[in-house]
């Protein structure tokens, strides 16, 4: 007898029955507990919290007013999904947030949590989707560990190192440009950390699975919206003067660039901007033909990386 | 972008599954046995192999109406006497949360926020999620934070794009071609905007093309809605639209190898790349397809000198003109 079709039995069996059952009725009813004792015991726990996993709420009381045994039972109105009574646009929304979590993939649990709310993935003239790629293995375990506060570890690969051993007290879960982190407190390092979850090299593992209660606290104030840099520059930020085709310099206004005229007679327009992250600015002038005026110095480690990539090309 | 998931044959991934479907079947008398496949993402022969497994379960021990009835009538999907599981089962805390981030996530995008319909479900599923498990929701709600907006000037394009798409209206923009480095205007039907690794992208008909177009979001310079109705082609798929994620997107173009510096690295996180070997001199080749060279041109340029074009060789001396072209304004 298969584990699915014992669990499917016990579950209609526990729905069912009108009175708490007890481990030997359970037993007797259920084909596949052929075990007794304490392996009977253990193997119904296993299930029994397998099913909690699952939403399923394997519930224990006396089976008589004297208390001298108890029993299971599953209460139908603490299993069923209470309806929802969602409007056709509320539905739309909501199957929209659920296909951003379950993301590109084809899980059956996502699949499964879409059916509970009677979620059509198609339903709607939707016209909008994301991809927040949620329903990831490796997402689920730091969820679970960001919610439970418990310390994990991990083989965490750096760009261009070798992947190493990694202990964290995971504080929040990041995603940023649609790339996922998670942040928290590096054991090893005695410091705030941010890990990309792409570069996490090997399985999450709580490190103390089996305790009860959480391992650390998350230090009061901390907020996870303002872990990682953001697309804002502070005030007062070093400025660059460069020049640009008029089609780059348009984008770059957008992006709070400001022309300091109109384009001169080779068409080129000067702009001034912040300087904010070094690399970025000069990854964006050279990777756009944009030439860097000011300062001196990134004019000069421009016109080094150039040098540097012709001499390898010719 | 993460590992690939491996198809969940757990049984606790089967149970789930059938704890949904049951009810799911019953809600939808008459369903077929291609609506039931396709609304649980599985194939026939796993639906064959549920509704057998089905057929054996019950309630111990079998009296008459004890046992599931569960078999594929014609083209149909039967399941009878299953009352016990006429209901799903609640939300699992992780769906729960799952499913609250990313409406909250979602809630944020103005296009989203100002139709209501998004926090009134999420109003509805908080009114019905059990008391603890609101709680542990809404304490990891703090501690996760998604952000969807990009960059502000994206934000603004988008939220002009995905109104036009909802309400079935054609756009003039203005779109920043990469290949040549020039703003061009064109009409287009905006069937769908969506995100994939990163970034926002239009997919639609282009009038200028007179082609299906793929468009990402941070080029479209300005966006100017018009009065024009379209309509989306009969039988497009919104979720194989808007899932064209990692590779796909660049599938069939020409195939091009960098070998990669450690500063440069990121790159194999960040593009959909096909694949990557370590070279014996500790630098990371990759190989990645494009439709535009001179995508690729500008990428090397702009990793300049820590990513070394290797092969084909028109790559190279792409790369090697427009090194020299730029140098020439730092001639002085």
């Amino acid at each position: 007898m298969r584990k699915v079709e014992r669990l499917v039995n016990l579950i209609a069996l526990l729905l069912d029955t009108r009175r708490p059952l007890t481990l030997d009725q359970v037993a007797e009813l259920v084909p596949g507990y052929e075990a007794s004792g304490e392996s009977l015991r253990r193997m119904f726990e296993r299930d029994k919290e397998e099913l909690r996993g699952l939403g399923v709420p394997v519930e224990r009381a006396p089976i008589d007013a004297w208390g001298s045994e108890e029993g299971y039972f599953i209460d139908p109105e603490a299993y069923g999904m209470p309806e929802l009574d969602l409007a056709p646009d509320e539905r739309a929304a909501l199957a929209l947030a659920a296909r951003a979590w379950s993301g590109a993939t084809r899980d059956p649990a996502a699949v499964a949590g879409l059916a509970k709310l009677d979620l059509d993935p198609g339903a709607g003239p939707d016209a909008l989707r994301a991809n927040l790629d949620g329903a990831s293995p490796l997402l689920a375990v730091l969820l679970e560990a960001v919610s439970g506060r418990k310390r994990i570890v991990f083989s965490y690969r750096p760009p261009g190192r070798d992947a190493a051993e990694r202990r964290l007290d995971p504080y929040a879960l990041v995603n940023r440009r649609g790339t996922w982190y998670v942040v928290g407190h590096d054991a090893d390092r005695e410091a705030l950390r941010s890990f990309r979850v792409s570069r996490i090299a090997s399985d999450v593992r709580k490190l103390r699975p089996t305790s009860r209660g959480p391992d650390f606290e998350v230090p009061a104030g901390f907020d996870p919206g303002k872990v990682l840099p953001t697309a804002g520059e502070p005030e007062g930020a070093p400025m660059a003067l460069v020049r640009a085709a008029a089609a780059t310099a348009r984008r770059a206004e957008l992006r709070g660039a400001v022309p300091t005229g109109p384009p001169g007679h080779d068409g080129l327009v000067t702009l001034r901007l912040p300087v904010g992250d070094r690399d970025g600015l000069l990854g964006w002038a050279t990777g756009n033909r944009v030439e860097i005026v000011e300062p001196a110095d990134l004019r000069a480690e421009a016109r080094r990386r150039l040098e540097a990539l012709r001499a390898m090309v010719t | 972008m993460s590992p690939a998931r491996t198809p969940d044959t757990s049984a606790a991934g089967r149970l789930q599954r059938l704890l949904a479907l049951v009810p799911w079947v019953l809600d939808h008398p008459g369903a077929t046995v291609d609506e039931v496949c396709e609304r649980f993402e599985m194939t026939r022969e796993t639906l064959i192999a549920d509704l057998e497994l089905l057929y054996v379960t019950g309630v111990p021990p079998y009296g008459p109406g004890d046992l599931m009835e569960a078999w594929v009538d014609g083209d149909k999907v039967h399941i009878g006497f299953a009352d016990w599981f006429a209901r799903a089962p609640r939300l699992t805390w992780r769906e729960a949360a799952g499913l609250y981030l990313a409406g909250r996530a979602l809630d944020t995008l103005p296009e989203v926020a100002e139709q209501g319909a998004l926090a009134r479900a999420l109003a509805k599923l908080e009114a019905v999620l059990p008391a603890d498990q609101l709680g542990r929701v809404h304490e990891l709600a703090g501690r996760v934070s998604v952000d969807l907006e990009g960059d502000p000037a994206e934000t603004t394009s988008r939220t002009e794009l995905a109104r036009a798409a909802a309400t079935g209206h054609r756009v003039q923009i203005e779109y920043w071609s990469a290949s040549r480095g020039e703003l061009t205007r064109r009409k287009v039907d905006p069937w769908l905007v969506f995100s994939a690794s990163g970034h926002w992208y239009l997919s639609g008909w282009c009038h200028k093309a007179v082609a299906e177009r793929l468009f990402r979001v941070d080029r479209v310079v300005s966006v100017r809605p018009t009065d024009e109705p379209f309509r989306r082609p009969a039988g497009f798929d919104p979720a194989a639209h808007g899932e064209l994620g990692g590779a796909e997107l660049f599938a069939g173009g020409l195939e091009c190898e960098l070998d990669l510096h450690p500063a440069a690295e990121w790159v194999a996180d960040y593009f959909p790349i096909l694949d990557s070997e370590r070279r014996p001199d500790g630098r990371l080749r990759v190989r990645l397809a494009t439709h535009q060279l001179s995508w690729l041109v500008r990428l090397v340029m702009r990793l300049a000198p820590d990513a070394e074009p290797v092969s084909p060789p028109e790559l190279r001396s792409a790369v090697a003109e427009a090194t020299r072209l730029a140098l020439a304004a730092y001639a002085s």
